[in-house]
Order: C-alpha cells, then sequence, then structure tokens
C-alpha cells in the first residue's frame, strides 16, 4: 500500500504548544483557585497566561538527549579524576578551603533550589511557566548531586567537607546562606522567581558562579572545573528564565511595577550580602587568583548590571535600592569579611591564614584606596602575635544582623573606621541591623524576620548542643583540630607537604 | 508595612527576653578596635553592675587587643558611652537595668587616645 | 615514582561523607546513589514559615498521616540519581521514537480502519491531559514530600509524565502524517474530549480531586498506584490486547514505551507503598483505606472507557482490570 504522507499540520511553535501549553485545561469539578492556590496571594496580575513564550522550547526527549550525553562525559571526567588522584595536582591545598565552602554553603542551595523550583513548577496557573520551573527544578537536583560527586574524592583526603547537608542546618555562618533561601523558599512564587531567576540567576550569578568555577580552573581543580562547565548550559537557560519572568509580570499589568520593583530592590540586598563570602573566596582563599572582588564588581555588576536596568528602564525599572552603597563597599568587603573568619578560625568547618608578602602585594595593589590604610596594619599584627605562637582566636559570639546574618563587621558607607548600626522597633522588642538595607527588608515584613533562627542567640537560649563552645561544634558535626582552626596547623597543611615533599624526593 | 499571607501569619519573636532564661541579650562594642571583628554578643542578667561586666566579661575578651594592657576599668568608665546611640553617663556601681540597658541593646565604648593598633582613622 | 607515591602516603582518611557512613554502618566506599540521596533535604532550623501555608515548616513530616522512624528506608530499586535516571530516559524515549519513526515510514497507521482510528484517538490521545494531571501530583509531591530519597523519585516520575504526555502528542502527529485528507490536527479535538465528553469525565473528576489532595503520600497513591494501575492496566493492556486481536499491531508499537514506564515505575512504587505499610499498623490502615477510596473513586473512570469499547465486554473488563489490580494490592501487603 502507498504510504500517504501529508505536509506537516503544526508549526515548530505550535508544536511546542500542543506538548505544553495545551496539555492543561480549566478544571471544574474543583475551582480554578483551589488547584492553583498560591498564584494571587502575591498581587502579581497576569491577564494572559499564553503570553509566556518558553525560550527554549525543550521537549522532554530532547532534554534527555542533551543532560544524558552531558552526563556521560562528566561522570566519566570524575572517575578519571579520582583514579588519577587528581586532587594532588591542584596549585595548593589553601585552594580546597573554598571548595568546602561551596559544598557546605552553595550545593544545599542548589537542593533547595530544586524544591523551590518544584513549588512553582505546580503553582503557577500557566502550563509554559511551571514546564519551565520542573525543567529548572531538575537540573538543581542535577548540580547538587554532580557537587556531591565531584567533591566525594577531596572528601576523602580533607577536612571539612564531610557532613555539608547536616551543617548546613546548623553552623552558624551557613544559617547567611540557608536563611537567604528560606526567604526565598517561604516566599509567594512569583517573588520565588524574582528572588532566584532574576536577581540571583541574572543579575548575580556571574558573581558566584564564575568566580567559583574559574578560581577551580585557575588552580588546577578539574573536578570542579567539569561541572562547572558541563552546568554552564543549564545556568544560561535558568538565566534566560530570569528574564523573561521580569518582563513578563511588567508586561501583563502597570500595577505590578512597584511589587516588582520592591522585590528586585530586597532581592539585590540579600544576595548582595550573600556574596560577602565569594569576596573573601576571591580575595584571600585562592592560592592562584582570578581577578580582585572589586574588578568582578565593577565588571559584573558596574557595568553590565547598569546596562542591565538601562535595558529594563523602558518597564519603569529602577536600579536597586542601595547600589550605591554596594558600589562603595567594594573596597572594603573582602577584606572586613577575611578578618571575621580569620577571627572565628575556631568555629569554621574550613581553615583560615595571613596572606603571604606576594599576597599583602596583590592586595595593595588591587585595593591602593583601602587596603594599606585600613586592613594591612590589622593583618600584620596578626601575623607578628602568630610567629610569636600567639594565633589570634576570637573566643566570644559576635552581635548579628537580625536580617542577612552575618555578624556586626560592615562600617558606615564612606566611614571603614566605624561600624555601621541600624535598629528597628516592632512589638516592643528592639532589632538590630547592619545597613539600611536589611532594615528596610525586616520592616517590609517584620512578622517574617522575627521568626530569624539567628545561631549566636540560639546558642545562648542553649539549643545548640550545649553551653560550651566546644559542645557547639562537636553539634556542628565537626572534627575539632582537623576541620577548624589555623591552616598552617591543620592536618590538610600537614598532608599536602608531605605529598609534595615525596614529589620532589621523588623528582 | 506588613506581610502578604495566606491565613494568619504571626508568630513569637525567635529570641524574646523570656527564651534566655533570666539573661537578657546585650551587645558591647570597644569602637575602632576592629581586630575584634564585631560587637559581642552576651546573655547577660539585667541586675548585673555595669561594672562586672566590664571587669570580669568584657575586659578579658579584649585581652588580646595591644591597647587592653593601657586602658584601666576607670579609663572605661570615664570613657565615651553610646547606648543604643544616645549617649550614657555609664555608672559601674549600677546594675545594666540601672544604666537604662534592655534586651538587645548595643552599648558602644570609645577612651580618647586609645584608637587602636596605629592610631586615628585605621581602625585596627 | 607516582606509583611510590600512590602505594605509600595517599591513603583515603575516609571512604564516603559521614553521614553516609552513619547510615552504612560503616566507613566504606559509598554508591554514587546512597551519596546523592542521603540526609540531602534539611531537617531543622527553618528561619521562616511560608507565607502561603503558615501552618507548616518549609519541610515538615505533618504533612501527611503517615509517620516513618527515618524517610530514607524508602529507597528506589532502581537506584535512580540524576545522571542514571536521565541516562536510563534518554534511552528509553529513543527506543520508543525509533518504533514511533517505524510505524510512521511503514504507514502502518494508515491500514486502521476509520472506526478504529476513530476508537484508537479517542481512547489515547486524551491521555495527554492525563498524564499532564500525573505530572502535576507528582511534582507537587516534589515539592511537599519528606526524604530526598522519595523526592527525587517523584520529580523523576513527575518528568517522565511530561514526556509521555509528549510522546502521545507525537502519537497525534503520526496520525496527522498519516492522514493526507484533513488540515488540521487530531490534537486539536482532544481537550474539549477531555473536559466535555462523558467517557472522560469520571477519570477527570477523579483527576482533579486529587490536585486538591493535601496529604501528600494520599496523592503518592491515589496517583502513583491506584489511578495508575487502573488506567495502564485497561488502557496500555486490555485495550491493547484487543487491539492485537483485531489484527492492530501499530498502536501497540508506538505505546510499548508506556507498558515499559510502567514496569520500571510500579517496581518503584510497590517497594515504597510496601516499605511504609510494614513500617506500623497506622501506616497499613491509612494507605488501605487511601487504596479503598481511590479504587472507589476510579473505577467508574474504567468502566465509563469499557462500556464506549465494548459495552457488551463492559463488565467483564472491569473485572479482569480490578482483578490486575489487587495483585498490586496484594504485592504491597495489603
Amino acid at each position: 500500500m502507498a504510504i500517504t504522507r501529508s505536509k506537516p499540520k503544526m508549526g515548530i511553535k505550535e508544536r511546542y504548544a500542543s506538548m505544553t501549553r495545551d496539555l492543561g485545561w480549566e478544571t471544574s469539578y474543583q475551582p480554578m483557585d483551589k488547584v492553583f492556590p498560591y498564584d494571587k496571594f502575591e498581587g502579581i496580575k497576569i491577564h494572559d497566561w499564553d503570553a509566556w513564550v518558553d525560550p527554549f522550547r525543550l521537549t522532554m526527549d530532547a532534554y534527555w538527549k542533551y543532560q544524558s550525553e552531558k552526563e556521560r562525559k562528566l561522570y566519566a571526567v570524575i572517575d578519571s579524576f579520582a583514579q588519577n588522584n587528581g586532587q594532588m595536582g591542584i596549585t595548593d591545598a589553601r585552594y580546597l578551603n573554598a571548595i568546602k565552602l561551596f559544598i557546605t554553603g552553595v550545593s544545599p542551595l542548589e537542593y533547595a533550589a530544586h524544591r523551590g523550583f518544584a513549588f512553582a513548577g505546580r503553582h503557577f496557573r500557566g502550563v509554559g511557566m511551571r514546564v519551565a520551573s520542573q525543567m529548572q527544578s531538575i537540573d538543581e537536583l542535577r548540580h547538587a548531586q554532580t557537587q556531591l560527586h565531584a567533591m566525594s574524592h577531596y572528601n576523602k583526603f580533607f577536612g571539612g567537607m564531610h557532613s555539608s547537608h547536616l551543617m548546613y542546618d546548623r553552623v552558624w555562618y551557613l544559617s547567611v546562606p540557608k536563611s537567604y533561601f528560606d526567604d526565598a523558599m517561604t516566599a509567594g512564587p512569583f517573588e520565588f522567581l524574582t528572588a532566584i531567576s532574576f536577581s540571583f540567576e541574572y543579575v548575580l550569578t556571574n558573581l558566584l558562579f564564575v568566580p567559583f568555577m574559574s578560581g577551580a580552573a585557575h588552580n588546577g581543580d578539574m573536578a570542579t572545573v567539569t561541572f562547572g562547565f558541563s552546568a554552564q548550559s543549564d545556568e544560561s537557560r535558568h538565566m534566560t528564565l530570569g528574564i523573561e519572568i521580569i518582563k513578563f509580570m511588567l508586561e501583563q499589568d502597570e500595577a505590578n511595577l512597584p511589587i516588582v520593583q520592591r522585590w528586585i530592590d530586597k532581592w539585590f540586598w540579600r544576595g548582595y550580602r550573600l556574596l560577602a563570602l565569594v569576596s573573601m573566596m576571591m580575595d584571600y582563599m585562592l592560592p592562584k587568583r582570578v581577578m580582585s572582588w572589586r574588578e568582578a564588581w565593577e565588571i559584573y555588576f558596574e557595568e553590565a548590571g547598569t546596562a542591565l536596568f538601562e535595558d529594563l528602564s523602558r518597564y519603569g525599572l529602577k536600579m536597586p535600592k542601595y547600589y550605591e552603597v554596594a558600589n562603595w563597599e567594594k573596597d572594603h568587603l573582602s577584606h572586613q569579611v577575611w578578618s571575621t573568619f580569620y577571627n572565628y578560625a575556631g568555629a569554621t568547618a574550613f581553615h583560615t591564614w595571613m596572606p603571604n608578602d606576594n599576597e599583602m602585594e596583590w592586595l595593595r595593589d588591587k585595593y591602593p584606596d583601602s587596603f594599606e590604610k585600613h586592613y594591612q596594619p590589622r593583618f600584620e599584627h596578626f601575623i607578628k602575635e602568630q610567629k610569636k605562637g600567639n594565633r589570634f582566636f576570637n573566643n566570644t559570639l559576635p552581635m548579628l544582623c537580625q536580617t542577612c546574618q552575618i555578624p556586626f563587621i560592615f562600617t558606615e558607607p564612606g566611614d571603614p573606621t566605624t561600624t555601621c548600626f541600624r535598629e528597628t522597633h516592632y512589638k516592643g522588642n528592639r532589632y538590630n541591623f547592619c545597613s539600611d538595607g536589611c532594615k528596610d527588608i525586616f520592616e517590609q515584613e517584620p512578622e517574617k524576620y522575627i521568626q530569624a533562627w539567628l545561631p549566636v542567640y540560639q546558642i545562648y537560649q542553649g539549643n545548640c548542643g550545649g553551653k560550651e563552645i566546644e559542645d557547639v561544634l562537636r553539634w556542628y558535626n565537626f572534627n575539632l583540630g582537623e576541620d577548624n582552626g589555623e591552616y598552617l596547623d591543620s592536618p590538610d597543611y600537614d598532608l599536602w607537604t608531605q605529598w609534595k615533599e615525596s614529589q620532589s624526593r621523588a623528582v | 508595612m506588613s506581610v502578604n499571607s495566606i491565613g494568619d501569619y504571626s508568630f513569637d519573636s525567635r529570641d524574646k527576653l523570656e527564651n534566655f532564661h533570666g539573661a537578657m541579650l546585650v551587645f558591647i562594642q570597644w569602637e575602632q578596635h576592629l581586630v575584634y571583628c564585631a560587637p559581642f554578643a552576651f546573655p547577660l542578667p539585667p541586675d548585673m553592675l555595669l561594672g562586672d561586666v566590664m571587669k570580669n566579661i568584657v575586659l578579658p575578651a579584649y585581652a588580646y587587643h595591644p591597647d587592653s594592657e593601657k586602658a584601666t576599668l576607670e579609663d572605661f568608665e570615664k570613657g565615651q558611652w553610646l547606648l543604643d546611640n544616645k549617649p550614657l553617663q555609664a555608672d559601674f556601681t549600677k546594675s545594666l537595668a540601672e544604666n537604662g540597658v534592655k534586651h538587645q541593646s548595643i552599648l558602644r565604648v570609645t577612651i580618647p587616645g586609645l584608637d587602636g593598633l596605629v592610631g586615628q582613622g585605621s581602625a585596627a | 615514582m607516582a606509583l611510590d607515591i600512590k602505594t605509600t602516603i595517599i591513603k583515603p582518611k575516609r571512604h564516603t561523607y559521614s553521614h553516609i557512613a552513619e547510615r552504612l554502618g560503616s566507613d566504606r566506599p559509598a554508591s554514587r546513589y546512597e551519596e546523592a540521596s542521603f540526609d540531602v533535604e534539611p531537617t531543622s532550623n527553618f528561619h521562616y514559615r511560608p507565607v502561603w501555608d503558615p501552618r507548616f515548616e518549609i519541610y515538615d513530616t505533618a504533612r501527611t498521616k503517615i509517620q516513618m522512624e527515618d524517610w530514607y528506608v524508602l529507597t528506589d530499586p532502581r537506584q535512580f540519581y540524576y545522571g542514571t535516571y536521565t541516562i536510563n530516559r534518554n534511552k528509553m524515549f529513543e527506543a520508543a521514537e525509533t518504533q514511533l519513526n517505524f510505524v510512521e515510514t511503514r504507514g502502518l497507521l494508515a491500514n486502521l480502519t476509520e472506526a478504529d482510528r476513530t476508537l484508537v484517538q479517542k481512547i489515547i490521545l486524551p491521555l495527554r491531559h492525563y498524564e499532564w494531571g500525573a505530572n502535576m501530583n507528582n511534582v507537587q509531591i516534589t515539592r511537599f514530600g519528606s526524604g530526598t530519597i522519595v523526592t527525587q523519585a517523584t520529580a523523576f516520575n513527575a518528568m517522565d509524565r511530561l514526556g509521555l504526555a509528549q510522546l502521545i502528542c507525537r502519537i497525534g502527529l503520526a496520525f496527522d502524517a498519516a492522514l493526507a485528507d484533513t488540515d488540521s490536527s487530531c490534537l486539536h479535538a482532544t481537550r474539549a474530549q477531555w473536559t466535555d465528553d462523558e467517557l472522560w469525565q469520571p477519570l477527570r473528576k477523579a483527576l482533579e480531586d486529587s490536585f486538591v489532595v493535601e496529604d501528600w503520600f494520599e496523592l503518592f497513591v491515589a496517583q502513583n498506584f491506584i489511578m495508575d494501575n487502573f488506567v495502564y492496566q485497561f488502557v496500555y493492556t486490555q485495550f491493547d490486547d484487543m487491539l492485537i486481536e483485531k489484527g492492530i499491531t501499530s498502536i501497540s508499537l508506538m505505546t510499548e514505551i508506556f507498558r515499559k514506564y510502567r514496569a520500571d515505575s510500579s517496581r518503584w512504587v510497590n517497594a515504597v507503598l510496601k516499605r511504609a505499610i510494614s513500617e506500623n499498623e497506622e501506616n497499613k490502615k491509612q494507605i488501605a483505606e487511601w487504596v479503598a477510596d481511590w479504587s472507589k473513586q476510579v473505577t467508574p473512570a474504567v468502566k465509563a472507557l469499557a462500556l464506549y469499547i465494548q459495552p457488551e465486554q463492559a463488565d467483564k473488563a472491569v473485572q479482569i482490570c480490578e482483578e490486575a489490580v489487587q495483585k498490586h494490592i496484594t504485592a504491597i501487603g495489603l
């Protein structure tokens, strides 16, 4: 019998629509508002969900095809990295402290994103947005899992990586990333996408992902480079979702503008405070530096961010509030943060140390307006005392910001010598903040932030394993003397020195 | 402003005074001495004398700073104090509560002439 | 020389993450499934309550009546983590595509009588909406379920269901390609059939009622165990058998993936339920109750389809279907 074939009855666009948007229907046995109870209360008005156009038109078979190819390649590299003792190819064991920060502070966020995007992937009544969110949801699971696998080999030899998820729930500085993501996950679905897809993935990701991945490349960390490279095409999809959702909300109704602007203000500042951890990673933790935090901020925020918001100004959006403060802080942020972790090295699951002479010179060079005057004296004092066997460990617990949960280490904008304090009162209680940005965020939703699980105050309330700091560190599941403390006194340092010595002997 | 929620959204402050077993949360900073990266947080009984707080808790905590050898308890008492951003005539013989210190209060002190490691402006 | 170094000083300090070692009972090398799955979900010290549902924490075991001492005993016998899952599904769907292409290039759909074609289109194509509903329910469980070991598997299952919904669309497109005499796609009619045709109303009602179920474990039972067992048994086994008896094999080729998928996912669904039931009497009682409730809801759906296909055989078809589902119910320990 003759094969009769007609011309395709659908174009590519229509065909994709038939495989996504056409799958949904208006429910009638249960009201739509009950099936989708969460996509209206935030006040975002959507008149036409079908106006959402998926920029990728990725069907599941295509998704599995691309992703499975990437997974095969990635795991081949991870396997060979382990077989060939790739851990010995890094520049210096100090580098791994960046990885410890990553696996305890960033990988759990990937996982949280997985669950958060599942929420978005179920609860928008627009099918197209749900499909896009679902794909991001499993991508994020991918990232969390490939990171656990890629770093598993380092964990076999070095401290600080063995308990990342428990630490994320308990350790004091990890409440900074955790509260950030908890904040997003407890918000409605539109705010969640504004927070994570736009403010984080689109505006700030180059200041997180790029520094970690290029840091890995510069420092011979093939395991991290490979998963970073492998995740890049996922990330570009995620970034596109971020910009599209903002445009979608703003195009749907003028009344959405003030809500979206408020969210962008909030999530810019929340994200920027989170990046404080990255700034110290870039300027202090990488034995071979990529660029300074200041340079990265100038390129990725001051230039790229300004251009982005100029572009978005046609929708009426303005630069996020307090961006000037962030710009001012670029000369100080990393130094203030590194000082803090040097102070509290006894209570961190990574090591800190003082920069060597070359590194001091690099810092002076990269920070001509701030380093020599404000931070070098502090560091020279630490070095002098450390040489006398008197390495500084701050044995007190610090005051924390009610919103970002970072200790009060930031100084007044324009004055790097005076700690910045802000306060507000709510229902008869006083609350303290590190910045105007954090104070504003609290005042928008005080009912939310009064619930914050602030690690220092929880220790004092007796909820963290005991009264003594040592009890608390055990509750954090730290191997004392191994995970924490000064780098030069660490088993990491000893092991690395041993390897290097036996390598040079063998040569 | 207030939170936009589905259903009643009201919770206790996680750090309400009652949770601290009779103590209150007090923050103390010797200004300009940023070798110590942040103000200290202490849970302290409101009836504890400010002088005892300084002598037994705060001064030992600052022991690593070279300036701590140069400053006596009297220097601290005579220093310039800010309580919750308002000037305070600190009285070491009185309790925290009598000095006006409340839960989540911030005490900041400056001793003229003791400006950190390398003098005015470096804040170390 | 490198060998020297390896044998002398490159000794691992530990073989896996400490929480994994704790679960394994000793520090031995762990599988990728174990490292990717155990204890990944946060369990304590949540900062804020969701503004959209302040009754619960961000992750909250109180979101179901089912009680487990440890949710991580509900392992997936397929041991899927993202990598193995994705590679597996790529193969599965590539094979399906090959079969579809075979049917298309050999022109096998053109052989159907108009009555058979209408019947097949009417029974198979609207199920893309059912698959999409199953996707919604599994995404819901992925957000609200307890323990990564459970929710990663539902996440994968959700994507499976989207893939299967899209595969049904592909079947529709294959029909389009085989028929030169119409201008519009046969897919255009499915939504109206799904929402308006009496044939589909009992199933659509059951599905929409499941959308508003609050207890995620009930949803797991309703969707992945009861509705799926009934629908897959009836459509992809019994209906397919009937077509083969009539000498129509092309449909069977195109829907082969649904039987493969069901065999694969059943292994996981049954394992999860069996373990949860064996945990305690309360779980057993509760799950039995849900099984009975949802069976009652979905039986009319199957009956409606059976009446449409072969009215005189309907009671028997429903009975066969119920017996097949009963085997699964027995298998999980009820």
